[in-house]
């Protein structure tokens, strides 16, 4: 009878030894998920102010997307994950969603921030096949970000976007972002950026 | 003693008749050629799929001239040899890297077309914006034709003149097994009792996918979003390779954020190599709305270790990740095809 509870009792450290630890806190979890809107401009990382302009990418398998998402504080990163949906500046529709697991790392000043910009952000598909009620690359439209923690504690957080075709392939993009594709296309000359990359060098990896 | 041995024998040759070399006898599966009349049909060549190879052959051919202009197309029979992975066929739309005047000539059984091998029918760019027509992953011994009965009313409608490419992937390696050749058989049949719903089809993917020696078991989900309208699902299918659990497709109110309630749920396959293509579903998806979809991963060791994975990992994380790609031994997928009606437009999300 002994025997049997000690090996019941090895059996369950065992087992616990097998099982992943408890993702550590980034922050202090006993307040509120704080989140601040995150998007790929000119190739880099960078926090989003409303209006702040993203690149529309052409991805591996075609078509075109954007790179929206959150930095996060107050969370169990690991295990956790990021959604993203686009809609009209007034609601309505909701064009595109997407959700994805989460991979931060911890920056220096206590953020958690997106990993791979490209990965760890939500990527939107837009123009194209999308049904958008006007040309992507030439309106603003509301992004709805939301964050889940491996605790099941979520967070969301909107921002307004706007979408621009960058990089080598913005003549093919600003023709497949037209939302009236019956006329000729006259691709334009595209937009500059102002918002600064986040600084992730200082970063360590979040368990 | 010679009895014991000779039976010993037999049992010896009897376990070598069944371990799947490519020489072991088969019943091949038949379709029968349909006349004119009654379809179209067509038989891809057998091909040696070697151990440990991955293949993937691309043929393309046209509809052939019809009466009226269109063939209409209400049952569907799609044929494999077992280890096929996927069957697709899709119209040819955008040409880039793959034309089907750079393939050889082939004798396709009720048509002659071109077949391109490899080289540029992996490369999934080049079929970015070709509508699907029909799909099978369906390829064991017991159960090597997939047929499906389109909706009554519904069919598939196809113009005299139109290209059409058949792609095939087999494989023979460590995650799936292909005992004897490949060969691929497609019947189109033409619908006679005056079917005019046209069917329409949805192709989306998530491309964008890791799954990580350090995260193993990540769920990717998306949206897709249907042209204005109210649309009916007739069939579905989900595909992604080993490292896949679970594949679920939801109807999608086109309004929400969040991912669709269980309740909305209605595919769910567990299994990878043989996905299940649900078929009579007649789903009313919701006006203005479409698909959500997930894929549950659980990350395992490859059978040849980390190295062409980290290779290959864009973000050099050396984490052993499978990241999007067609291979099936190296990379993952996160694939919907799913057939709807009444068509009011070809619709891919990626």
């Amino acid at each position: 009878m002994l025997l049997a509870a000690r090996g019941a009792a090895l059996a369950a450290l065992a087992l616990a030894a097998c099982s992943d630890p408890p993702a550590p806190c980034l922050g202090d979890c006993t307040l509120p998920i704080e989140l601040a809107p995150t998007g790929l401009r000119e190739g880099d990382l960078v926090d989003l102010a409303d209006g702040g302009t993203v690149d529309i990418r052409p991805p591996d398998q075609g078509g075109f997307v954007i790179y929206v998402g959150v930095r996060a504080k107050n969370v169990h990163a690991r295990g956790g994950s990021v959604s993203g949906a686009l809609r009209g500046l007034s609601g309505g529709p909701t064009l595109t969603i997407e959700e994805r697991p989460a991979a931060f790392v911890l920056r220096a000043d206590g953020w958690a921030i997106p990993e791979s910009a490209f990965q760890d952000q939500p990527n939107l598909p837009v123009c194209g096949p999308v049904p958008g009620p006007a040309d992507f690359d030439q309106t603003a439209w509301q992004a709805v970000l939301a964050f889940r923690d491996s605790d099941g504690r979520t967070a969301s957080t909107m921002v307004t976007v706007q979408p621009r075709c960058w990089g080598w392939a913005a003549v093919d993009c600003q023709c497949s972002c037209q939302f009236d594709q019956t006329g000729p296309c006259v691709p334009d000359d595209g937009d500059a950026s102002v918002d600064a990359p986040l600084a992730i060098d200082a970063g360590v990896d979040a368990p | 003693m010679w009895m014991t041995r000779l039976t010993a024998a037999a049992a010896l040759v009897l376990a070598l008749a069944t371990c799947g070399d490519n020489q072991s006898p088969y019943e091949p599966w038949i379709l029968d050629p349909l006349t004119p009349a009654e379809g179209l049909w067509i038989r891809t060549p057998e091909f040696d799929v070697a151990p440990g190879a991955e293949i993937q052959y691309c043929y393309f051919f046209q509809v052939p001239a019809q009466t009226d202009g269109t063939l209409w197309v209400d049952r569907i029979e799609l044929a494999l040899n077992p280890g096929s992975h996927h069957m697709n066929l899709f119209r040819v739309k955008t040409l880039r890297g793959l034309k089907p005047e750079d393939g050889s000539p082939v004798d396709l059984g009720g048509v002659q077309g071109t077949e391109i091998r490899e080289g540029e029918c992996w490369k999934s760019p080049n079929w970015a914006d070709w509508p699907l027509v029909a799909n099978n992953q369906q390829s064991s011994i017991d159960n090597p034709i997939f047929e499906w009965a389109l909706p009554t009313g519904v069919a598939q409608k196809l113009d005299a003149g139109e290209m059409l490419m058949l792609q095939i992937h087999y494989v023979n390696a460590a995650t799936q097994d292909t005992p004897f050749k490949g060969r691929g058989g497609v019947n189109l049949h033409r619908s006679t009792d005056g079917d005019t719903m046209e069917l329409g089809t949805l192709f989306a993917t998530q491309q964008n996918i890791r799954i990580c020696r350090s995260n193993p078991a990540p769920t990717y989900g998306g949206g897709c979003a249907m042209p204005q309208g109210t649309h009916t699902v007739a069939a579905a299918n989900g595909h992604f390779h080993s490292r896949g659990k679970r594949f679920s497709i939801f109807a999608w109110d086109g309004v929400s954020t969040t991912r669709p309630p269980d309740s909305a749920r209605f595919y769910q396959s567990e299994a990878w190599a043989e996905p299940d293509m649900a078929t009579g579903l007649n789903v009313q998806l919701p006006q203005g709305g479409g698909i959500y979809w997930t894929c549950e991963y659980q990350w395992s060791e490859p059978a040849d270790g980390c190295a062409a994975l980290d290779e290959k990992d864009p973000l050099h994380a050396n984490d052993c990740c499978y990241t999007f790609g067609p291979k099936v031994e190296t990379s993952e997928h996160c694939n919907v095809f799913l057939y709807y009606w009444p068509k009011t437009t070809d619709v891919t999300c990626f």
